[in-house]
């Protein structure tokens, strides 16, 4: 079975963002990037179905620029067999970027897709449902279990208030939930060895894909101080507040 | 044109989050004077409907009751949507997993963005959502004619439901929707308590150090179930060994961001800022003026938590 | 004596009523020696040791005036009478001797480097300033308090004088408590102690006459001060010049020197390295004796006495700081005055065991003399005539069979050094070729000559192996063949250039336009060739081991090399453990993350990683005469090792 694994390149999730003086954007300029924990718990999980025998090969592929071979490099180091790189400029969409990868899906053809549930620079969390629509793959979001038997994947799903269990068809597309799995580091020896596995870097054009921009952003903005508010005198005078005025009790 | 909101519900209750998304869409009503329809699709769900009915601002009811919405599995869902959606403009969704899960798919086979988790409607294409977590809030256009999107239901004011504004039920055949063959309903295990969990609780009332031990706990109890609040504790009381850590709220713990969030006997480690600070109204009850909780509390009560307690159930 | 040579370093000269032999001196400096704030027998021994050698005025390690200027937990304390007998029997042991003796009255300010429980020192200075080198934050003085330092100055002048000292010298130099008044960049304060540069020079009037106040007119009471501190907020010459102008009127002499505590740069001149030039403050201290009345001395880098010679007969100075040059040969003068140029010992400039065990809180020593610091069980002069003469075979002619065998003949026993190639000195011979470092060759010719002068025999091209020893019949063998470059083992992948640090010195390999150094040594051979490389036109990254380059050197020798590799734009790197190599890439560990750190885009892999013995003679022998295995042949160290163990072996025979 081939599994293939989107990954991206984002802002180190330990790196405190700050919003730019013009409010265009976050500053990115000379900021550590990183891989994005969900996609890396995404790698995890398809180098442990390799481990177990089910996976017979795992490739990567992340869509960004150049710089993105370091994170293809460190899912590499991490245990899968080969990275495909789309590379461009650009800032894509996620549509664009689920068009990318079902081109992507329709030459490697693979029987299992694993993403991260969402990505933590922009938080939108839909790749993996969109590319599952375009490629008309069952998916299974937000799992914390993943089971492959008889030609099924058995997921269960972290929804509100509990778990959910789905049994899919495959191929199929799951996107990971922080309970998943906890990523191993890439050792060193497996550092050497990445720099020696294949890495394609293909293009949009080539890929036939049009990276239209369907979202655009006006303005980022730091998010509101919260203002402190009033002490009252008593708590009958708090639950009053609370009925009238803050309207939160009824 | 129309708004679409998709209600969430189990089948039995409609969930209130529903209300908060179409406050969302009586807001983009406002700016294009458009009606608002909700979805309400499941099976054996006609009591969610008649629940949905009494919500104010809303032109009808769609009722798609069939036993492939039983789970409302994602690919039921996007292949229904798809299927009635040329006539709205805007389709709506809360940003709850269900609603995450089946609306990038209902985009993605319209062929446009989908926009997640939008805390404000600034015009009829144009909104605002958080990024990065929420440290940084981000203003976005949509370019498409149709707009998908998910609704962070704490940043919208409920609608108000009652009895005085009930609408059509309109039942909606739909027998040309793609089945799906794809995935499979296995099993549910939802956690069953008396209280809301403590991520999806609309009221959470957390203890600190101040409770002095895990007994006292009980003197949240009451409040907890007058005011249907799920109860959580502050880092000390977990490290005091007052209560067991599924309940810290914190940078460590879990992150909550309830409509009402009342914290007792907590002084407001940054930590624990951290992990409740979103909520909408908080309230702190402290007998320490000097406690940092009180800097971001909304109301503040500066009171023996023990001479508070009682009388707050009392009060409520 | 023979003085003809040097008519000007052997005119005595008389200052206060007592009568120096020479202008040779030896400048106050730490020696770690006393341990209770007291003189003891080991600091008597050390200079007894310059003062037979002809040293004409010695000037003791700092005494401190107050009980805030514990700078170090070695410092002499001068502040109650208790003190008095040990600068009595110094006093009198100099005298012995025909040498004058000075002590210096000291109070750091804020530089402070340790306290003897380690626990953070409260400091005071003129102003709450910050000092860099210490990071220490100093208090601002009281008006009582700078009266009470003042007097503290006065009460320890007169405890030197009842001892028999024959002056005090006041430590204004090196950023220390009076520059910390004179300097306008420390002393902030708007009393009658700064404000001004007249108020400024308050503080040390007060202290001037107080001593003076508190002595006799045979006593002499000089000054020493930087010229210029070498750091653009420390004080300048014309500062300096401009205060002793006025200050030099109640005194005796002056004594210059440069640098300052209080920066990384300025404490190189404290005991400027190797790469110093020669005298380099004779031009600063000629300035001075224009324009002032009394003598003035100088010191910084004179080494040997044809330069001092030079100073002297230049007018540049009346008397000469010898300091290193004495620690390294304390016999330096009489050598001098009988014309044996080619046996002084001349100081290399290494800073490793003078200076650098004072860092460490160690004694002094010194790398070529390692008897210095250990008169009390080397004395002054060679191993005793033995009773019992052995025939010693020394294998190996590097640092430690050189002393050995030097040591050995000396004590009368029948010596041969057996060189396997052409050429004595071992390791020497290769260090020396690290750029900046020429000068430590002179440990190779110095031991030499003492080999001469003991009368080894000395065969060279000779590899000795078992049958050689068994015809020898020795009674004694000495292993010390030294070491080989250590190659620890890497991930190697690929096809990078990959050498050794030997190589590169040797010039046996040209590396690449893109250079790795894989410094796990931290000392100066790996920084060496970064620079060597860097001035090459190579691209260097130096990736030490370490918390820093040159983490194992003397610090001013450590801060020069890296002011050096900072404008060749050397990339340094700390706390990288080598893992392996492929193509074009390094692949380091950070050793305290444990993080990857690749170094890509790198043609040539440099190993610096110091050396390993690997003869197995000693084993090979053991049944044929009494066998010691000596130096790197025993374990891998520095050259200091390597001569103190010819130096203890040899001894012990």
């Amino acid at each position: 079975m081939k599994i293939l694994v989107a990954v991206k390149r984002v802002i180190d999730y330990n790196v405190k963002v700050r919003v730019k003086a013009d409010l265009t954007d976050v500053e990115l300029a000379n900021t550590k990037m990183g891989l994005n924990p969900f996609c890396e718990i995404a790698v995890e999980e398809a180098i442990r179905l390799k481990e177990k025998g089910v996976a017979t090969e795992v490739v990567v592929v992340s869509i960004g620029n150049k710089a993105s071979q370091e994170q293809l490099r460190t899912a590499l180091a991490l245990g899968a067999d080969r990275g495909i790189l789309i590379e461009t400029e650009q800032v894509v969409d996620s549509l664009s970027v689920a068009k990318l990868l079902q081109a992507v899906v329709l030459e490697e053809k693979p029987e299992l897709v694993i993403l991260g549930k969402q990505s933590i620079d922009s938080d939108n969390g839909q790749t993996g449902q969109m590319l599952a629509a375009l490629a008309g793959m069952p998916q299974a979001t937000f799992a914390s279990e993943l089971t492959i038997a008889d030609g099924q994947a058995i997921v269960v799903r972290e929804v509100d208030g509990g778990l959910q269990t789905l049994e899919l068809n495959l191929p199929a597309v799951v996107t990971t939930d922080l309970r998943l799995n906890e990523p191993r580091y890439a050792s060193l020896p497996n550092i050497m060895k990445a720099k020696r596995k294949p890495l394609d870097v293909k293009t949009p054009e080539a890929l036939g894909v049009d990276l239209k921009c369907y979202l655009k952003v006006i303005k980022v903005e730091p998010p509101t101080e919260r203002q402190s508010g009033i002490v009252v005198e008593s708590i009958g005078e708090l639950v009053t507040k609370l009925k009238n005025e803050a309207k939160v009790i009824g | 044109m129309t708004i679409l909101v998709i209600a969430e519900h189990d089948n039995v209750e409609l969930k209130p989050v529903t209300l908060n998304v179409i406050q969302a869409a009586t807001e983009v009503a406002k700016v294009t004077g458009k009606e608002i329809e909700v979805l309400v699709a499941g099976f054996d769900c006609r009591a969610v409907a008649d629940q949905a009915v009494k919500a104010n601002g809303i032109g009808k009811v769609l009722l798609v009751d069939d036993e492939a919405y039983s789970s409302q599995l994602a690919e039921s869902m996007s292949s229904l949507i798809i299927k009635i959606a040329a006539k709205y403009s805007h389709i709506l969704a809360p940003a709850s997993t269900s609603g995450k899960n089946f609306m990038p798919r209902v985009a993605a086979l319209l062929d446009v963005a989908q926009i997640s988790e939008i805390i404000s409607v600034e015009s009829e294409n144009t909104f605002k959502r958080p990024i990065y977590a929420g440290n940084a809030i981000a203003t976005v256009q949509s370019g498409d004619t149709k707009k998908v999107m998910t609704v962070r239901g704490t940043a919208f004011n409920p609608v108000d439901s009652n009895e005085h504004s009930i609408v059509e039920i309109v039942g909606v055949e739909t027998p040309d929707v793609e089945k799906n063959t794809g995935s499979r309903h296995v099993a549910d295990e939802l956690v069953s308590t008396d209280r809301p969990e403590l991520t999806s609780a609309r009221v959470v009332i957390s203890g600190g150090r101040g409770m002095a031990n895990g007994d006292n706990f009980k003197l949240l109890d009451g409040i907890a179930d007058k005011l249907g609040a799920a109860v959580g504790a502050s880092r000390a009381a977990v490290d005091a060994g007052f209560v067991s850590n599924d309940m810290q709220v914190g940078q460590t713990g879990k992150i909550v961001a309830p409509e009402l969030y009342i914290a007792v006997g907590i002084s407001g480690a940054i930590q624990h800022l951290a992990g409740m600070k979103d909520s909408k109204v908080i309230v702190a009850i402290n007998k320490d003026e000097d406690a940092p909780i009180f800097s971001v509390a909304d109301y503040g009560v500066v009171i023996d938590l023990f001479e508070a307690l009682p009388l707050f159930e009392q009060e409520l | 004596m023979n003085q003809a040579q040097f008519p000007n370093l052997f005119s005595p000269l008389t200052i206060a009523g007592k009568t120096i032999r020479n202008r040779i001196m030896s400048t106050g400096h730490d020696t770690t020696l006393p341990d209770d704030g007291y003189i003891n027998d080991a600091y008597i021994a050390y200079q007894e040791a310059r003062a037979l050698g002809g040293a004409g005025l010695i000037v003791l390690q700092v005494s401190a005036v107050h009980d805030s200027a514990r700078y170090s937990s070695h410092v002499l304390m001068a502040t109650d009478d208790g003190c008095i007998e040990g600068y009595r029997k110094m006093a009198d042991t100099c005298h012995q001797h025909d040498a004058v003796v000075y002590a210096q009255l000291f109070h750091p300010g804020r530089e402070i480097m340790e306290t003897a429980d380690g626990l953070a020192p409260v400091a005071y200075s003129a102003s709450a300033i910050h000092q860099e080198r210490f990071h220490v934050m100093p208090r601002t003085m009281s008006v009582d308090m700078i009266s009470e330092i003042v007097a503290g100055y006065a009460s320890a002048a007169k405890r030197m004088e009842a001892a028999g000292i024959d002056g005090v010298e006041i430590v204004a130099s090196h950023g220390y408590l009076p520059s910390q008044f004179l300097n306008p960049c420390v002393n902030k304060r708007t009393d009658q102690y700064g404000g001004c540069d007249e108020n400024r020079l308050r503080f040390l009037q007060e202290v001037i006459a107080e001593v003076r106040n508190a002595t006799s007119d045979h006593f002499a009471v000089g000054l020493r001060i930087s010229s210029r501190e070498m750091d653009e907020h420390g004080l300048q010459l014309e500062n300096t010049l401009a205060a002793c102008k006025v200050l030099s009127v109640d005194l005796d002499f002056i004594n210059i020197i440069a640098g300052t505590s209080a920066t990384l740069v300025g404490a190189v001149h404290i005991v400027p390295p190797m790469t110093t030039d020669n005298a380099y403050l004779a031009s600063d201290s000629k300035l001075y004796k224009e324009q002032l009345d009394i003598p003035v001395f100088v010191a910084g880098r004179i080494n040997q006495p044809q330069e001092a010679e030079q100073v002297l007969l230049k007018k540049e100075a009346d008397i000469v700081g010898m300091t290193r040059a004495l620690i390294c040969d304390p016999n330096m003068p009489e050598k001098a005055a009988a014309g044996r140029f080619d046996d002084i010992r001349a100081c290399i400039g290494c800073n490793q065991a003078c200076i650098g065990h004072f860092h460490r809180g160690l004694p002094i020593s010194c790398i070529q003399h390692p008897e210095t610091g250990r008169e009390l069980i080397y004395g002054f002069g060679g191993a005793p005539k033995a009773t019992t003469l052995k025939k010693v075979m020394i294998i190996g002619g590097g640092p430690a069979g050189l002393k050995a065998a030097s040591i050995a003949a000396g004590a009368g026993h029948k010596v041969t050094l057996y060189e396997a190639s052409k050429q004595l000195g071992g390791q020497v011979n290769i260090a020396q070729k690290v750029i900046g470092r020429a000068e430590f060759g002179g440990l190779a010719t110095n031991l030499t000559r003492e080999c001469e002068i003991a009368g080894v025999d000395v065969v060279r091209n000779t590899k000795v192996d078992r049958s050689l020893v068994e015809r020898e019949q020795p009674d004694v063998v000495i292993i010390a063949t030294g070491a080989t470059p250590y190659i620890p083992e890497f991930e190697n992948y690929g096809e990078m250039q990959v050498v050794n640090n030997w190589q590169i010195l040797n010039e046996e390999v040209v590396p690449g336009a893109s250079v790795v150094i894989a410094d796990w040594k931290c000392d100066w051979v790996g920084m060496g060739l970064a620079q060597q490389l860097a001035g090459n036109g190579h691209k260097v990254r130096l990736a030490v081991n370490g918390v820093c380059a040159g983490e194992l050197l003397q610090s001013y020798v450590r801060t020069s090399m890296i002011a050096t590799l900072h404008r060749l734009e050397v990339e340094v790197i700390p706390y990288m453990r080598l893992f392996g190599c492929d193509d074009d890439t390094v692949y380091m560990q950070h050793t305290a993350s444990g993080d990857a750190v690749m170094l890509e885009e790198v043609d040539t892999l440099v190993l610096s990683y110091g050396q390993q013995p690997t003869s197995t003679l000693a084993e090979e022998i053991s049944d044929l005469a009494e066998v010691h295995t000596i130096g790197d042949a025993l374990a891998a160290r520095t050259a200091e090792e390597a001569v103190y163990d010819g130096l203890k072996v040899a001894w012990n025979l």
